[in-house]
């Protein structure tokens, strides 16, 4: 493990992160929390035709978590909801272009998880 | 003094290098590194006595059992009891949950009481948990001040004919201070003797020399690994009257005297709570740690770590980027926060220079509220660290501040 991603802009980024505390009409709420640490993502989502039109999300959590959830928040905008079901880890490394080290995969994906259980309670509606 | 240098030479792990530098271990908290004696027992032992217990007649089920036996027994003098009061279980919350269980669940009712405090480990506040929601027992808690530290002036009213059973840390896992347990027992006691009193020494057995009967305690839970055994091996002591008194904990083999389809009676009180085939390398590793502690002396592995936590305490009052949660440094954990960086990304820029320290909640989500940290840093130290390990921790938060341009 190095400490490479550890970049300004990551840096900045979870700071000042995107689409944070936004005030939207959304059709869905849901929150993740990672047990080992406390950290916590709410999200809410506007859908539209099986599409994620707009975001806003608020939490808590270390830099890789924070910078994950506002990559993501930009990256889902006009995906659809299957494909949103399909992320994973991959997608996360790919935001960030490094690979995200074992022990932090839980900080990473919690936004993620966040997304993807509000997804699946829209769906239960 | 302890000689660290010749200490070190035990510790096969600490050769390791990580991410290119030499490893530098402040995670003891969590587990401790295993010296070569308890690893060469548990492979002698592997090599050359293995053998069920308890049922053979053949020389190796002989020797096995003997070897147990005579672990039961090292364990017993280490914390100054009888050997017909230690159980040997898998770590402390399995400990605990036995109690919780076997006691718990048989002896309270609704509207009883079972106090602890705010700055349990998980281990000692979910399995109470079980046995309230079961039971309709109350739980109740002991505060902590703004310092951390136990709000024992508020004893009085938190104990009354409905407590039946006071369980609590004796030092924390994330404060590191030693919590006044034999005080609080004491008066738990004078109170109305029939409470139930149980200490969670699994941090304080490492470094203190315990003594239940001076804790006032009826049951003490500890696991292995934090004192240099192996993993999956932990003891519960209880008072042999008490023990005598409970009903088993889990149903199998080597637990029962007499068996029949529908109906069985069950063994003395060790062989009871011990159902199944026990982890008897692990006692015997258990005993080598046991004796490793008593050469080095108690007293002399306190002075050591204490030292070092009250050099690293002022190292971090100099960092003005640093805010220290331990309220005393006394037993080898500091606990600290960074302003505007999470404990986890100090961990990481921490781990890159081969520094491995604890962050997060360390499965005290209650005490994190209260103290209201989401996550903390701590740093602990054990025999084979030296002020060398504790200047790696300041170069690595020097990195930190750097990295995040505080």
């Amino acid at each position: 493990m190095n400490t490479s991603i550890y970049q300004a802009d990551i840096i900045d980024q979870a700071k000042n992160p995107l689409n944070f505390n936004k005030k939207i009409v959304c059709d869905i709420n849901s929150q993740h929390k990672n047990a080992s640490c406390g950290d916590e993502i709410y999200v809410e989502l506007k859908i539209d035709k099986q599409k994620v039109v707009d975001i806003s999300w608020k939490g808590q959590g270390c830099t890789i978590s924070m910078a994950a959830m506002s990559m993501l928040s930009e990256y889902i905008k006009n995906k659809s909801l299957a494909e949103i079901k399909n992320y994973n880890l991959k997608t996360i490394n790919f935001l960030f272009d490094h690979e995200i080290n074992f022990g932090r995969i839980k900080c990473a994906t919690l936004g993620l998880q966040s997304i993807q259980k509000a997804i699946k309670k829209y769906e239960q509606k | 003094m302890l000689d660290v240098s010749q200490i070190r030479q035990d510790f096969p792990i600490l050769k390791r290098k990580i991410n290119g530098y030499p490893l530098v271990y402040l995670d003891n908290a969590a587990t401790t590194q295993k010296p070569q004696q308890v690893i060469d027992t548990m492979v002698n032992f592997y090599q050359q006595h293995n053998a069920n217990i308890h049922r053979g007649v053949h020389t190796l089920s002989e020797e096995a059992t003997q070897l147990y036996d005579q672990a039961r027994q090292t364990v017993a003098d280490f914390i100054n009891v009888k050997s017909a009061e230690i159980i040997f279980v898998r770590n402390a919350t399995e400990a605990i949950n036995l109690v919780a269980y076997s006691w718990g669940l048989n002896n309270l009712k609704k509207d009883d009481q079972i106090l602890l405090s705010k700055m349990e480990h998980h281990s000692n506040l979910i399995s109470w948990q079980f046995v309230a929601q079961k039971t309709g027992a109350k739980l109740r808690f002991i505060d902590i001040d703004e310092q951390g530290q136990l709000k024992v002036s508020n004893l009085k009213s938190l104990i009354n004919q409905h407590t039946k059973l006071v369980s609590l840390v004796h030092v924390s896992n994330v404060l590191g201070i030693t919590n006044p347990l034999s005080d609080i027992f004491k008066k738990v006691k004078k109170y109305n003797p029939e409470i139930i009193t149980i200490a969670d020494i699994s941090q304080s057995i490492s470094h203190l020399q315990i003594d239940p009967q001076k804790l006032h305690a009826d049951f003490v839970a500890f696991s292995g690994h934090k004192m240099l055994a192996p993993m999956g091996i932990g003891v519960l002591w209880g008072k042999l009257e008490l023990l005598e008194k409970m009903p088993p904990f889990l149903g199998g083999g080597d637990m029962i005297s007499e068996v029949s389809l529908n109906n069985s009676t069950y063994a003395e009180v060790q062989q009871k709570f011990e159902a199944g085939t026990p982890n008897v390398a692990g006692a015997i590793g258990l005993e080598m740690a046991c004796n490793y502690l008593s050469n080095l002396g108690m007293d002399n592995i306190y002075q050591h770590i204490n030292h070092l936590s009250q050099i690293l305490y002022q190292k971090l009052q100099s960092l003005d980027f640093v805010k220290i949660i331990t309220p005393k440094p006394e037993s080898g954990i500091v606990t600290f926060v960074i302003n505007g960086v999470h404990a986890h990304d100090v961990a990481q820029i921490m781990d890159s220079l081969g520094v491995a320290v604890r962050s997060g909640q360390h499965c005290t989500a209650p005490l994190h509220k209260s103290l209201q940290c989401l996550a903390t840093v701590r740093v602990s130290s054990y025999i084979y660290n030296d002020e060398h390990d504790l200047d790696q921790v300041i170069k690595g938060l020097y990195k930190v501040k750097q990295v995040f341009g505080l």
